[in-house]
């Protein structure tokens, strides 16, 4: 198992919740050391070309960190899956930058209508679409902050609907509503002219 | 783009989006009077909404190309897994990694399948273990052994050491199923002979309860001999026991493998439901593919959730549409085995595997017969012998799951014999019941329709169920010979066991691992029946034959091993025990790592050798340590943790701590009342070490409610014919002498006797507690002769099967001294008291309660002999003892009392006839207090207190004491019986005395 406490992150989050943040700090390097750890293991036994799930990467990190059977508190749960879609965002982006895929210029990068059925893989496609992105959830979040999570829990974390509902106390069809928003909005930003 | 226009673009896309486009134009224009840019951004939002976004952000992210480099790092294999040297990477999937590696006892080279999820919680681990138990006991030339699984620390890197579970496999050298047809160019006629050796290999694992899950032709190598094997039998399941993995992948349409080979019930329904209908479903497709060259549906490339609907929706193309030529029959045997209704499919392996032979004997098949399957299999059902086939194999796979789990618990938990046989008996009964009761509601069998006449019953439809499947009644009369074993009907057992060895060896000849087991199987009755002798051959046959067949080193030679000493450990051949259990020990540390269960049940049989050869010291070592592992491995609500508790209490009771002991049990019994319910045998086992000792502390009253209650429990679960009833009966019985109820106690150890004879030859070493107990009873109520009869013939058992330096002779010469005593013969009371005193204080300490009464009981017995000065040296000794060890109200300080007062008083010295009186009152009060009122031991200190009286003089009192002993020996023991005569005698004296010394002024 992993070198921390059982019980730990939890203790992180709340203090975390109350205010503390070098709590909130350490809870997130705990989320993000684990995901990372967990992400090269799971790479070290994926046949090439096959792509890791982050749903599957996200939920294994949470049974370590915050246990299986114990029912946490939903606001746990919360931060958790915050810290997990910040920590999953940042190892990609640091990667991407790491790596020099830097493309993006002065505006967004055009994507052609016609590329829009394989858009999935506008992530794919190069590292620059990847930073947009990125900076396009951070513009929407200082709009719509929930927005911006629930496109966050949905990208990073791979979570489901019904799961983000759960995690953000929100019923379906509002985070439903949410992401149909934030989808059009961010495509739409993203295939601008610049 | 400002925050505002976001939130404004927000109010107005959400307000119109729905609505058809010309209605939208209103709220648009009013947005882009306030807000331009909003507006242009509704605008660019709604035309791609109508257009459509594709999968845009709906995707995974593509990890692979950003933690590539991470990931090449964690890949470097290590160069050690547990005791497995590894040689190189064989593959990687889903599931973990497949080394090839090197083992070096016994010296192969294995195929290491590594596993890549930890366990997170203690029950996960227990059920690998029995898993892969079950996985280990799967022998057949068709399927890659399991030789070995377990938990092993794996170098992750970065200084990670996790302990993954990992599976030694028999490292299989061949192609693909797919491949090597495709090589080789196999003609139809040899892939379906292909098929039909699967099938069999399927067939042999079904019948043990274990279901592949994940049957398909890359999972089925072909050896350079043309023989198929199959990969990872049973391991889908260990790995994934609830399907959850399978569940998260279905739901995010992530397709893990190729679903192609997955039936419509396993691929949608809940995994739980999964049964060996899914294999057969594979086994199909895998046929479908070897006559076609491709699987029934095209799958590849889609989601999961595609696939699925595919596969539980569509129908598949005839296989002669992809193929031309192929045989109608033969078709209409594939279709039929991946109907998408597994009612409708093959009802198992064999049915598929029977129906390809009459294929290719040109018979007619069962899938084509006229009127589909169902008339077949009503026709079937007017035909018994033929339904009950097909009925029987359910049951068998039923029966065979409840026989993995007991060699599971033999393995697992060596404790002590009875107890294990006992457990066995009811985890089978309550699987035969369960299944027994939800096939025959009308039977009309009422409560005391007991588990022995079940198994009768379920041994007569065995019969016709199993005829002309050797195979299959190897297994069942192997599960039913354990059980019977269980319930103690010995001969049905003996029956059952005995032809379960026969069929192995006919089945698999005189060398196999199956004949090994049965040969164990056979002993663990032996041991039982207290043929220690056989039991020891057949132990030590199982043991070589496993060391021939997989080496020196391995966990059934372990298991083996402890076999071995646990009958020389019943023979009380201690010395010759203790060195192989030491072996056992060593091998499981190796094998299995020091912190093993396994490992604590050896640590535990060492413990029960050292503390019967009377070395409490190293007892308690071997119980604690065995005890520390369990708790940590198991979790402290385990029935293994309870008999670490147990045995640590008769440990702590042998020695004399009472209250330790006291503990220890209860909290046995708490465990397992909480694991099994309160009326459970496990718990009858425990509550039997809280009433010896409740006994021991003289809480009569409360130790007979105890033993009641585990008779009881016993009565519920086997009739009155158990032999652990007999126990209960006997310990009873004991209580009841001590509470004086001889008539009582008499009759319960008559009851005891018979039963015990009932299932044990004349001999059995249990026998002697009867006759001893019985002869303790008998000697109560002065029937001095039959008593002795019944001590002799104890001792006669006793000596047959224990040399004379074991414990039970020091008891039995106890009661012997106390026969010798009671009749008046002196002497040989004394020489009797001369060993049991030294022997106990030897054997239980110098202060336990039985030593200092049986000291007391000698010192009277010297003083009455005339030698004062030893009689005084030894009852000041257990005085003293008494009064520093025992509480004041211990009932023995009411006999350490009254022997040193009878001993001073009968030295004659008046200056000692005060303290006498002092000592003697004392005892009175003690047995007043610890005894119901008008008990016969009140009735003795107040006769020998009243003598003491007479000699000071104190005439009203002594007469008191005298009238009041007297009438309380007359209605406790009957106005015949010695004490009372003498009561009566004495009582006679002081008014004969009174009168002479009127007369005389």
């Amino acid at each position: 198992m992993s070198g921390f406490p059982e019980g730990e992150l939890t203790r992180l989050l709340r203090a975390a919740e109350s205010g503390d943040a070098a709590a909130s700090g350490r809870a997130f390097e705990l989320v993000y050391q684990e995901l990372r750890r967990i992400a090269g293991a799971q790479m070290s036994r994926t046949p090439p070309g096959q792509t890791l799930e982050p749903t599957a990467l996200v939920h294994e990190t949470y049974l370590r960190l915050m246990g299986r059977d114990d029912p946490r508190r939903s606001t746990d749960r919360r931060h958790f899956f915050a810290a997990a879609a910040q920590a999953m965002r940042d190892i990609v982006i640091e990667s991407v930058r790491r790596k020099g895929r830097l493309k993006r210029g002065g505006g967004w990068r055009r994507l052609d209508v016609d590329e829009v059925e394989a858009a999935g893989r506008v992530a794919e496609a190069s590292g620059g679409d990847l930073i947009a992105l990125d900076e396009a959830i951070s513009e929407l979040a200082r709009a719509e902050p929930r927005c911006a999570e629930v496109v966050r829990l949905r990208y990073w974390t791979g979570l489901k609907m019904d799961e983000i509902a759960e995690v953000l106390a929100l019923s379906v069809p509002t985070v439903e509503r949410d992401w149909r928003f934030a989808r059009t909005y961010l495509f739409a930003r993203l295939t601008e002219e610049s | 783009m400002s925050e505002s226009s976001i939130q404004q673009a927000r109010l107005v896309f959400d307000a119109v989006v729905e609505l058809p486009a010309p209605q939208r134009s209103g709220a648009i224009e009013r947005l882009g009077e306030s807000d331009a840019n909003a507006r242009i951004i509704v605008e660019r939002m709604l035309a791609a909404h109508d257009r459509g976004l594709g999968r845009f952000l709906e995707a995974s992210t593509p990890w692979a190309a950003h933690l590539g480099d991470d990931g090449a790092e964690a890949a470097a294999p290590p160069s050690r897994i547990g005791s497995y040297q590894i040689v190189r990477v064989l593959g990687e999937g889903g599931m973990g990694v497949v080394y090839e590696a090197r083992q070096e006892r016994p010296a192969r080279v294995v195929a290491l399948k590594v596993i890549r999820s930890e366990f997170p919680a203690p029950d996960a681990l227990r059920r690998f273990e029995f898993e892969s138990e079950v996985l280990a006991r799967l022998q057949h030339p068709g399927i890659a052994h399991v030789y070995e699984a377990g938990l092993a620390e794996v170098d992750a890197g970065k200084g990670r050491h996790p302990r993954l579970p990992f599976f030694a496999m028999e490292l299989i050298r061949g192609r693909t199923l797919t491949d090597h047809v495709r090589v080789e160019g196999t003609n139809v006629i040899g892939r379906i002979d292909l098929l039909i050796s699967i099938c069999d290999a399927v067939r042999h694992a079904h019948q043990r309860g274990v279901i592949h899950r994940d049957l398909k032709p890359a999972n089925v190598l072909v050896d350079e001999n043309g023989r198929p094997k199959i990969l990872d039998f049973g391991i889908a399941r260990i790995v994934d026991p609830d399907g959850e993995a399978a569940t998260t992948r279905a739901e995010t349409g992530q397709v893990l493998g190729t679903p192609a080979y997955m039936s419509p019930e396993q691929i949608v329904g809940p995994q739980r439901d999964v049964d060996t209908r899914a294999d057969v479903y594979a086994l199909g497709v895998i046929l479908y593919e070897l006559l076609t060259g491709r699987p029934p549906h095209d799958v590849k490339g889609v989601g999961l959730a595609e696939a699925a609907r595919r596969i539980r929706d569509e129908d598949p193309p005839r296989p002669g549409s992809l193929a031309p030529g192929i045989a109608r029959d033969l078709e209409a045997i594939v279709l039929r085995a991946i109907e998408k209704d597994r009612s409708r499919r093959y009802g198992s392996a064999a049915e598929l595997s029977d129906d390809l032979q009459r294929f290719l004997n040109h018979e007619p098949v069962a899938a084509q017969a006229p009127g589909g399957w169902y008339l077949l299999r009503k026709a079937m059902r007017r035909h018994r012998a033929a339904t009950a086939l097909a009925a029987g194999l359910t049951v068998i796979v039923i029966v065979s799951a409840a026989a993995l789990a007991l060699m599971y618990r033999e393995q697992s938990r060596q404790r002590s014999r009875a107890q294990s046989e006992a457990q066995k008996a009811q985890d089978v009964v309550a699987t035969l019941q369960a299944m027994l009761g939800a096939a025959n509601p009308e039977s009309g069998r009422g409560r005391d329709y007991t588990v022995v006449q079940m198994l009768d019953d379920f041994a007569a439809d065995g019969r016709r169920l199993w005829t002309g499947r050797p195979d299959t009644e190897a297994t069942v009369r192997q599960t039913m010979g354990a059980a019977y074993r269980g319930l103690a009907e010995f001969d049905k057992a003996d029956e059952h066991l005995r032809a379960a060895l026969d069929l192995r060896k006919a089945e698999f000849g005189e060398e196999h691992s199956s004949v090994a087991e049965a040969l164990v199987e056979l002993s663990r009755l032996r041991h039982l029946q207290a043929r220690y002798d056989e039991a020891d051959g057949l132990a030590r046959r199982a043991l070589d034959m496993r060391r021939r067949l997989l080496g020196e080193s391995h966990r059934d030679v372990a298991a083996s091993l402890d076999q071995v000493a646990s009958n020389l450990q019943a023979q009380g051949r201690y010395a010759d025990a203790e060195p192989v259990y030491h072996q056992a020990l060593a091998m499981r540390r190796e094998l299995l790592g020091p912190e093993h269960p396994d490992v604590a049940g050896t640590l535990n049989n060492l413990g029960l050798v050292a503390q019967h050869r009377g070395d409490p010291d190293a007892a308690e070592t071997y119980y604690a340590e065995a005890l520390r592992i369990r708790a940590a491995a198991l979790g402290p609500l385990h029935p293994d943790v309870a008999e670490s508790h147990f045995n640590l209490g008769s440990l702590h009771h042998a020695r004399g701590n009472l209250t330790e002991a006291e503990r220890l049990y209860q909290s046995a019994v708490d465990v397992n009342a909480s694991v099994f319910g309160p009326d459970h045998v496990e718990v009858a086992w425990n509550l039997t070490g809280l009433g010896s000792v409740q006994r021991s502390l003289c809480r009569f009253e409360e130790a007979e409610r105890t033993y009641r209650r585990v008779i009881g429990i016993w009565e519920k679960s086997s009739g009155r014919t158990h032999p652990a009833l007999a126990v209960a009966l006997g310990n009873l019985g004991n209580v009841l002498v001590d509470l004086g109820r001889f008539t009582e106690a008499e009759a319960l150890n008559r009851e005891a006797l018979q039963i015990q004879q009932r299932q044990f030859p004349e001999g059995h070493p249990g026998e002697a507690n009867y006759r001893a107990n019985l002869g303790s009873a008998l000697r109560g109520q002065g029937r001095f002769e039959e008593a002795e009869a019944e001590l002799n013939r104890a001792h006669a058992i006793i000596a047959e099967h224990h040399p004379p330096e074991h414990p039970r002779f020091s008891t039995l010469y106890g009661s012997m001294a106390r026969l010798a005593r009671d009749r008046g013969d002196l002497v040989t009371a004394e020489s009797y008291y001369g060993q049991v005193v030294p022997r106990f204080a030897k054997e239980r300490g110098p202060n336990y309660p039985t030593t200092l009464l049986h000291q007391a009981e000698w010192a009277d017995v010297l003083s009455r002999l005339d030698e004062p000065d030893r009689a005084l040296a030894l009852a000041s000794d257990a005085d003293a003892r008494a009064r520093a060890s025992l509480s004041d109200r211990h009932l023995v300080r009411g006999d350490t009392t009254l022997a040193l007062g009878l001993v001073l008083f009968r030295s004659g010295d008046d200056r000692d006839l005060a303290q006498a009186v002092a000592l003697l009152e004392e005892s009175l009060s003690v047995r007043e207090a610890a005894f119901p009122a008008g008990h016969w031991r009140i009735g003795e200190s107040a006769h020998a207190l009243g003598r003491a009286l007479a000699r000071t003089g104190a005439r009203d009192a002594a007469q008191v004491q005298l009238e009041k002993a007297a009438t309380i020996l007359e209605g406790a023991l009957g106005p015949d019986h010695p004490e009372t005569r003498e009561a009566r005698a004495s009582l006679f004296e002081l008014s004969f005395e009174s009168g002479a010394n009127s007369g005389g002024t």
